[in-house]
């Protein structure tokens, strides 16, 4: 099943090269990497701030 | 001759399949290593569990002198979340995305839940424990760190575990349930105790640099585990992209409609009481056994390794004894029955002195739990209607997880409560006051588990009288056939909303 879904959509005449995406899949993947980068950047800051109140370095 | 040698072979090669565990859970279109890989996903939400509820418990106590209230309530953060499993398991049935996906966005958001909280946790923890030059930081701080910490890193596990048993449903066929659901819970039990052995092993030399090593480890280990779990496991399908045309259901119709299948909160009600039965004296067994029966550390530590030993001869036995045909609440009904005598021998260890059947009884409440446990979930997924797997799958584990937290958290308050009652009376028996507080709890869960098998029976009952003669014929109520009784016709079951 998974297959033959996947084959039909090879056969789409919107998907481009390289990435054998749609232009609509291609901005929902993008949207999925942006919005892990997001979640990535709030964990890192808040690991940062605890970091310094527990062990503060000086620039 | 010929004859003869063929006999032979066949007996051997059967030999693997037979004796294998879980290998008849594959089929042509799901490989036994598929399977396996896919059940990466409970390893990490078993490691989860073992590292919030267990190993950062004890080091947050022991190590770091955090007050025990406070670490109380950060161990029981996670389960504000589990009643909203149903909603995750609903939301990924109805999820429409361009990429055709239903359960991988889940599980990914899951894990970056999950990974979010365990990279921020040690930090978190060392601020709240006032490690470092964290004394002169406002104390709210590292209450809110570690809350968050907590919360997320919970509440990914209870996401990544509801899409991820939704997406092992879909997947394997649905006489294969069976066997589907015992590795998959056997998997999460084998996860719990290696990596409870690990943590321990990992943090006995322990420093604030080793924490933050060993908990940033385990957040890049859930990380890789579920990715691997999910590498091109769920088909891309146009049904599920915004483009489809069927119209879904919002979440009370889909939850009302899934209350109209047959004694569908009853069910829902058995798998409560019978969780907390099994559950209060999960945290009690080991103080019982160190406290009345005046057990080293090490002989208590037996305890959890019966507790797990009869756990997985449990879940083996389930999936052996759930044949198509077979009644998954008649297997939970014995699953319960069997934890009374359990905790009767429990009881009776303390007044006899009787270490054996102390031991005795912790293995047979593992055995008795895993039956229940396995036959409840099996039953609720035969009974999900087709491509609604993630709402039952969430039902059951919103009221599963929401029991167990809350009978835990009963038990300990049970025993405490008994024990001020005891102080403040001096007339209470002095022959079992120690065990008093700890009996309480015990003959409870056998109240509990009396109860679930008050409820269980008329449900059976009714399941085999409607059976009739024809296993596969429409249902009266739902003119939907009745899968409960039978795995292979689960599929046709109560059609999608």
């Amino acid at each position: 099943m998974a297959y033959e879904t996947q084959t039909a959509d090879l056969d789409d005449p919107d998907r481009i090269w390289p990435t054998g995406l749609t232009i609509r899949e291609s901005e929902e993947l993008h949207k999925h990497v942006i919005d892990g980068s997001r979640v990535f950047f709030l964990i890192s800051l808040i690991a940062h701030i605890l970091v310094y109140v527990l062990s503060p370095w000086s620039f | 001759m010929v004859a003869l040698k063929k006999r032979i072979t066949k007996f051997y090669v059967s030999l693997g399949h037979q004796y294998m565990p879980f290998a008849n859970v594959a089929t042509t279109d799901l490989s036994l290593s598929r399977l396996l890989r896919l059940s990466l996903f409970q390893v990490s939400v078993g490691m989860t569990l073992v590292l919030l509820v267990g190993t950062l418990n004890r080091v947050m106590i022991v190590e770091l002198g955090v007050p025990a209230t406070v670490v109380g309530v950060m161990v029981a953060l996670p389960l504000l979340f589990a009643p909203f499993r149903a909603l995750v398991g609903f939301k990924s049935d109805t999820h429409r995305c361009e990429l055709g996906w239903r359960r991988v966005p889940f599980i990914y958001r899951g894990t970056l839940l999950q990974f979010g909280g365990f990279a921020i946790m040690p930090f978190a923890i060392l601020v709240l424990a006032g490690q470092g030059e964290a004394q002169s930081a406002p104390a709210w701080l590292g209450y809110v760190s570690a809350a968050a910490a907590f919360l997320l890193a919970g509440a990914g596990a209870h996401i990544v575990q509801t899409a991820g048993l939704a997406l092992a449903t879909d997947l394997a066929e649905p006489e294969a349930h069976p066997q589907l659901v015992g590795l998959m819970y056997s998997m999460m039990l084998l996860s719990m105790i290696a990596s409870a052995l690990i943590f321990g092993y990992a943090l006995s030399d322990f420093s604030p640099a080793r924490l933050i090593q060993v908990i940033q480890s385990a957040a890049v280990i859930c990380l890789v585990l579920n990715a691997i779990a999910v590498w091109k496991q769920e088909a891309r399908s146009h049904l599920h992209r915004p483009s489809a045309t069927a119209a879904d259901p919002s979440f009370q119709e889909a939850w009302a409609h899934f209350c109209q299948a047959p004694h569908t909160v009853r069910r829902l009600t058995i798998i409560c009481l019978g969780t907390m039965a099994f559950s209060m004296s999960e945290v009690l067994l080991e103080p019982y056994g160190g406290e009345i029966l005046n057990w080293s550390v090490a002989n208590t530590t037996k305890l959890t390794a019966l507790l797990a030993l009869g756990g997985l001869l449990g879940l083996s036995f389930a999936s052996h004894a759930l044949r198509p045909g077979y009644d998954p609440l008649r297997l939970a009904l014995f699953g319960a029955l069997i934890g009374v005598p359990a905790l009767a021998l429990v009881i009776l260890a303390a007044p006899l002195q009787f270490d054996g059947a102390f031991l005795i009884g912790n293995f047979m409440l593992g055995f008795g739990a895993a039956l229940f446990g396995h036959a409840t979930l099996t039953a609720t997924m035969n009974e999900a209607p087709k491509e609604k797997h993630g709402l039952a799958v969430g039902a059951w584990g919103a009221v599963q997880a929401t029991a167990a937290g809350l009978a835990m958290a009963l038990g300990s308050m049970i025993r405490d409560l008994f024990n001020v009652i005891r102080d403040a009376n001096e007339t209470v028996s002095t022959a079992l006051q120690g065990a008093g507080g700890y009996m309480t709890v015990y003959s409870i869960e056998i109240i509990l588990l009396l109860a679930t098998v008050a409820l269980t029976l008329p449900v059976i009952r009714r399941m085999a009288g409607a059976s009739g003669p024809d296993p596969i014929a429409p249902n009266r109520l739902t003119g939907s056939h009745r899968s409960f009784r039978s795995g292979t016709k689960a599929s046709v079951n109560h059609g999608a909303p």
